[in-house]
């Protein structure tokens, strides 16, 4: 298991049980980082937190933090009302808190 | 509330609708039984009664979806923790609160001796109806598969005796629902409620090796309930209301039921009422009184009574399967949010019958390929695909 705090793993669970496992995954076709934000939800979706914790740190800090959230502009679900949470689960991955 | 649309019967008992609180820790404790009559179940089955005080104490666990919702639950159940005689001056009790409220007691016992010596007790305590669970998976409880309902008919033949009405608590267990149910009825019960728990290892414990509910460093295996076991219940009660050497027993559906659409689809296949537990153990007793209301919505709206709807789904199934037609998928493209669900699971899982457009984002159907299974529209995320016959 992840070493975070129960109730983030708890709200992460349910950011990242909302993705739509998209083909051709416009968010991470949009990522200006070159980070693979769609292979790091299914890989929390089948249970390989490691490889979800590894595709995690692709980024540096500063530039994840200064991102402008691409992949959730690009993100399939806003059609649904709003997108996944990609960037706080990014970031809860690599043990630090989503800066709002 | 008008009861009166929703009345029904269970074992020729009449109840003032099909909702009754399960066997089950629900049903143990007088102000728990009183506060859910008071909210609307027309009655109550106690939890399940022995000779001699249960050993041990119950452990449950949860099964949730991502969103934590509970799915189902595994328990690892014992019968009634006092003796039978502090069960029954409950029933009593409640009986004579409660005068138009079904009062049942469960009851289980080793031999026949000792299911009628507990019968007899339930008359003179005045309960209303005995329901024999023949499925019990509690410690020290008989194995009810084995001998092809033999041991069912003693022991509901001793129950018999007390001449109160009788149901039996089946399992969706293949090998004993229909003998237990068969020897039962022939010995003299007039209903049957199904199902009683599901054999189950819910999942497993990776460190410790062992499955939940955790007792310390032993695993057991438990029974499972709630509304994932609905669709074996419905299995169960289907194949009850349509066995020939079954007709005219009274079916009362129990298994996963969360809302009134559940409840109304075991009415539909034939149960004159039905019983809830996990539901209650998550949401308390008020959940009965949003069944109450739908339940009566619904048949206002279809103009129906609870007697004409109960079953009337009988008549448009059938038990066998026959070759079926192909069908096409159907998307409604203003409604498709171009996420390739349909795509990958059609290409990877399917006839592989759908094309991608990428650039537009949207499935194509070569429908010369398609062979209509339908895993399009199971996995579209917004439903905008319908299977057209």
């Amino acid at each position: 298991m992840l070493d975070i705090d129960t109730k983030v793993q708890i709200l992460m669970r349910q950011a990242y049980s909302q993705c739509l496992l998209c083909h051709e995954p416009p968010c991470t076709a949009a990522c200006p980082l070159g980070c693979d934000p769609a292979s790091m939800l299914l890989c929390l979706r089948a249970g390989d937190e490691g490889t979800a914790v590894r595709l995690a740190h692709a980024a540096e800090t500063e530039a994840l933090y200064a991102c402008g959230g691409e992949c959730m502009q690009a993100c399939v679900r806003r059609k649904m009302g709003a997108p996944v949470n990609i960037k706080p689960v990014h970031l809860a991955l690599r043990g630090e808190e989503c800066p709002q | 509330m008008n009861s009166g649309i929703l009345a029904t019967r269970y074992c020729g008992v009449s109840i003032e609708n099909p909702f009754l609180l399960a066997s089950s820790p629900a049903a143990m404790h007088y102000d728990a039984i009183a506060r859910a009559l008071e909210a609307g179940f027309a009655g109550v089955v106690f939890k399940t009664m022995k000779m001699q005080p249960a050993q041990g104490h119950p452990r449950l666990s949860a099964e949730r979806n991502p969103f934590g919702h509970i799915e189902g639950l595994s328990c690892l159940g014992c019968t009634y923790k006092e003796t039978y005689q502090t069960g029954l001056s409950i029933l009593q009790r409640l009986k004579e609160t409660f005068t138009h409220k079904l009062i049942a007691a469960s009851i289980v016992a080793d031999v026949p001796e000792e299911w009628a010596t507990l019968a007899a007790a339930c008359a003179r305590a005045g309960v209303d109806l005995i329901e024999c669970n023949l499925s019990s998976r509690h410690y020290g409880c008989p194995d009810w598969a084995a001998n092809r309902g033999a041991l069912a008919a003693e022991c509901v033949a001793a129950a018999a005796t007390a001449g109160l009405p009788l149901s039996v608590k089946l399992a969706a267990d293949s090998t004993s629902l229909f003998p237990v149910a068969q020897a039962a009825r022939r010995a003299g019960a007039t209903g049957a409620a199904a199902i009683n728990v599901m054999k189950s290892i819910p999942s497993m414990d990776l460190e410790r090796k062992i499955c939940p509910p955790l007792t310390g460093s032993l695993g057991m295996p438990s029974g499972y309930s709630g509304h994932a076991i609905k669709p074996l219940g419905l299995r169960s009660v289907f194949d009850l209301s349509t066995n020939p050497n079954l007709q005219g027993m009274s079916l009362c559906g129990v298994g996963g039921i969360e809302n009134w659409q559940d409840a109304a689809d075991y009415l539909l296949l034939g149960c004159e009422c039905v019983q809830l537990c996990t539901a209650v153990l998550q949401y308390g007793s008020r959940v009965v009184q949003p069944l109450l209301r739908g339940l009566a919505d619904h048949l206002c709206r279809e103009g129906s009574t609870l007697a004409g709807f109960i079953g009337s789904a009988l008549p448009n199934m059938r038990a066998d399967i026959i070759p079926l037609a192909k069908r096409l998928p159907v998307a409604d493209r203003w409604e498709c949010i171009g996420c390739g669900r349909c795509y990958v699971s059609c290409r990877d899982g399917g006839a592989a019958a759908l094309d991608w457009d990428s650039q537009k984002r949207k499935p194509l159907l070569r429908a010369k390929d398609c062979i209509g299974c339908g895993l399009c529209a199971a996995v579209c995320p917004v439903d905008a695909i319908q299977m057209a016959e």
